[in-house]
């Protein structure tokens, strides 16, 4: 049994980006916390490799977790405080070590809700940096989630599995847009003269 | 009890549509209706959402928090903006530097890319009134960076502005010279509220903000255009009781809790409930707090960003 059928849900199914430019998945609520954990699991190895992939550049990743009503117009509200780490998949830890995560989560189940799985990189000053090891030690980690909820079924389709589902997400490259910052900046010259100006104007004042 | 009578006032400066306005103000789009999306903006599914509407396309019916293929289905002839996030993050700076033309920069903190706190200390800073500190300062900015800033004021409100207190004129000053200086500059509205604490200044922008758009200009419900600085305690906690619970930040989903025991606004928590209880029910600790000291305009724990702001003001 892959994670995919222990939740009773489609990852491949519908999903949209939202934040800050990032992954997001979205998923019917499972029918266990358990099941509701590999996915978690699941979505956070899947950014690792998404992010890997696409060379984004971050010095830290924001995670949050949201659930909405079902077939409501609005943006989804938080349900797990905000996560913040230099790898997406130390996310997991983070969340699973919170005991905030575990009530909010018991909560969300006497609910009838969707939830929604994002990502935000920032500032982008470095690159992340994965090696493939890297990526299979924390597959390691999927294998011991994969026992704590009881089945000898390897998680998802595995690590070539994963590679394969990976999502393709819209993540721009920080110097692609910073160059189009600088070009929409370019439109109003005064706005890239007044970048250029040194800062302490008020200290210049006389009263 | 008279705010006048307070040595000390938090200035908290909004950005109307901050993604939306910078976009259209950058690419000759005032006036259109248009979103900030992320995502797949340009891909099959349209897929992204909207992370800004501007107040044109909110009037042509676009919700916040609709994604992207809601908004276009919405409104037929709407511009979207691929989201730029170093773009936000340069205008930030722009915006500190223009600033710092009308006060220093130690008084600012920055809670996000579009929101900003001044803190005004009654004798840490010249009390001159209205006309002079406009005055002073208009010929400072041009003298200093050869811009002229045209100050938009009508004749009632300036009449408005003198019938107070040398120390209020001085606060309106500064909120008119923020507010007309940083969208003469930057193309940026903003709303202002006035407060003696960031809680209740945070919560009083809402009545700042425009509230419709026609024909590109902003409708507002206070006498001086997207600011809101009440004169007594009374008119300020009397909008505050008028806020739905949801209103006050990063507080949705507790706020949604309370509403299962008959509490929908701020002034039915006032009334009912005290921090033990707001607690109790809100089942998280920390946020429980944030909501009830919120509801009452405190800032003795505040959501996230707001803390740092907190932090940056030197409170622990």
């Amino acid at each position: 049994m892959s994670a995919r059928d222990l939740a009773g849900v489609d990852m491949t199914g519908p999903r949209k980006s939202t934040g800050k430019g990032h992954t997001l998945y979205e998923f019917e609520l499972p029918e266990s916390a358990e099941a509701f954990w590999v996915l978690i699991a699941e979505s956070c190895y899947e950014i690792s490799r998404t992010l890997l992939e696409e060379e984004t550049e971050a010095s830290s990743i924001h995670l949050f977790l949201s659930g909405y009503e079902r077939n409501s117009d609005r943006g989804g509200l938080a349900i797990v405080p905000e996560e913040s780490t230099r790898y997406p998949i130390q996310l997991y830890h983070a969340l699973h070590n919170d005991s905030r995560t575990h009530e909010l989560i018991a909560e969300l189940f006497e609910s009838v809700r969707c939830v929604q799985v994002s990502v935000d990189c920032r500032p982008y000053v470095q690159p992340l940096f994965y090696e493939e090891s890297q990526v299979e030690r924390v597959f390691g980690l999927m294998e011991s989630i994969r026992a704590k909820v009881g089945t000898n079924e390897v998680l998802g389709l595995g690590l070539e599995g994963c590679r394969y589902r990976r999502v393709h997400t819209y993540t721009p490259r920080r110097g692609d847009e910073i160059r189009r910052a600088y070009g929409l900046l370019e439109r109003k010259p005064h706005l890239v003269e007044l970048l250029g100006e040194e800062h302490g104007h008020y200290w210049h004042r006389i009263y | 009890m008279r705010y006048g009578e307070l040595g000390v006032m938090f200035i908290y400066c909004d950005t109307n549509a901050s993604y939306a306005s910078i976009h259209q103000y950058l690419e000759d789009g005032q006036g259109k209706p248009c979103v900030v999306a992320n995502g797949n903006v340009w891909g099959e599914a349209n897929s992204g959402s909207c992370l800004a509407i501007s107040y044109e396309a909110r009037a042509a019916g676009v919700k916040r928090g609709a994604c992207l293929i809601q908004a276009k289905q919405s409104v037929k002839d709407l511009v979207v903006y691929e989201s730029c996030l170093p773009l936000y993050e340069l205008y930030a700076e722009l915006y500190d530097t223009v600033l710092e033309w009308i006060v220093p920069r130690s008084t600012c903190v920055r809670g996000s890319c579009d929101e900003v706190v001044v803190k005004v200390e009654r004798n840490h800073f010249p009390v001159k009134g209205f006309e002079e500190t406009c005055e002073r300062t208009l010929e400072f900015i041009a003298d200093e960076t050869a811009v002229e800033v045209p100050l938009r004021i009508e004749e009632h409100q300036r009449e408005l502005i003198k019938s107070l207190g040398v120390w209020e004129q001085t606060i309106y000053a500064l909120c008119y010279l923020i507010r007309d200086a940083v969208d003469h500059v930057l193309g940026l509205p903003i709303s202002i509220g006035v407060a003696p604490s960031i809680a209740l200044g945070k919560a009083l922008v809402d009545r700042a903000k425009p509230v419709s758009i026609h024909d590109g200009k902003r409708s507002y419900l206070t006498d001086h255009d997207g600011i809101f600085f009440p004169q007594r305690a009374e008119e300020a906690n009397s909008f505050l009781r008028s806020m739905p619970l949801g209103g006050l930040c990063g507080i949705k989903v507790i706020a949604g809790r309370l509403r299962d025991h008959g509490i929908g606004r701020v002034g039915d928590l006032q009334d009912t409930f005290g921090l033990d209880e707001t607690i109790r029910l809100s089942r998280n600790k920390h946020l429980g707090k944030v909501l009830w000291y919120s509801a009452h305009g405190r800032d003795d724990v505040l959501p996230g960003y707001l803390q740092n702001v907190r932090k940056g003001f030197g409170w622990g």
